[in-house]
């Protein structure tokens, strides 16, 4: 459903620059409204039961210290069982998210994706993708630029 | 809008959303879900109001910053929910962002 939203987006603000005669600035006094609209759907069409498991999670992930036995006692939803990651022995009291992050998370997962996603770009396309970005940022438009597409 | 240096919004977009990418998540755990909506809410709006406020670049420039942080909590908040509802309701939410299946089973 997230795809939707790379066209109706644009749609939306292709439209209300139509209507208000290519004023900016009035298109994004008008789109400030819809970020209100996160209050309704947040309240009232999301399942208030499945945010009142998630809120209970959060609380005793936070304070383990309070609950020595958190990572045996996770809220129970149906027969959906919380993510399995929560039963981790990384998890748990005396156990630091910065320790988490440096000595697992980073070496682990973001370091080598990182290495490879761009050891991959360069045994592919060598450098030409950086300078195809920097000859972009040459060429940018000189005029004036009312609006552009994000399509990324 | 921006005579020359369109790709500059786009770095004081992503510079920020990938700091706060990092810090934020550590810092937010301990923020109640339904307040981080609402600080969500907020900086969406900030953001917007700033960007129309002034008629140099520095307004667009920082409400883009304020975005790029906006964009960050938002994704931090309904991943770490995500984790609370069925599996097929995050499959039927990704669908159009190329993941396939599998990551999620």
């Amino acid at each position: 459903m997230i795809g939707v939203l790379f066209v109706v987006r644009e749609i939306i603000y292709i439209a209300l620059m139509a209507v208000f005669q290519q004023d900016w600035k009035w298109t994004l006094r008008t789109i400030m409204l819809f970020p209100v609209a996160q209050v309704a759907v947040w309240s009232f069409m999301l399942c208030q039961e499945r945010l009142q498991h998630a809120e209970n999670t959060r609380q005793l992930l936070v304070k383990p210290s309070r609950r020595r036995d958190s990572a045996m006692d996770l809220p129970q939803y149906g027969n959906s069982t919380p993510p399995t990651a929560l039963t981790n022995a990384h998890f748990g009291p005396g156990r630091s998210k910065f320790k988490f992050l440096w000595r697992i998370i980073i070496p682990r997962y973001s370091l080598p994706l990182t290495l490879a996603t761009m050891g991959a770009m360069i045994a592919t396309t060598g450098l030409s993708s950086s300078y195809l970005t920097l000859n972009s940022f040459r060429l940018a438009p000189k005029g004036d630029l009312n609006y552009q597409l994000n399509c990324t | 809008m921006f005579p020359g240096i369109a790709g500059i919004a786009g770095i004081a977009f992503a510079v920020p959303a990938a700091i706060s990418s990092f810090a934020l998540p550590l810092l937010a755990s301990h923020i109640p879900y339904n307040i981080t909506i609402l600080i969500n809410i907020f900086l969406s709006v900030l953001s917007l109001l700033i960007c129309t406020l002034g008629s140099g670049l520095a307004g667009p420039l920082i409400g883009a910053g304020i975005g790029g942080v906006t964009s960050s909590l938002g994704q931090y908040l309904y991943l770490a929910v995500a984790a609370s509802f069925d599996q097929r309701v995050v499959i039927t939410f990704s669908i159009g962002t190329s993941k396939p299946r599998q990551m999620w089973e």
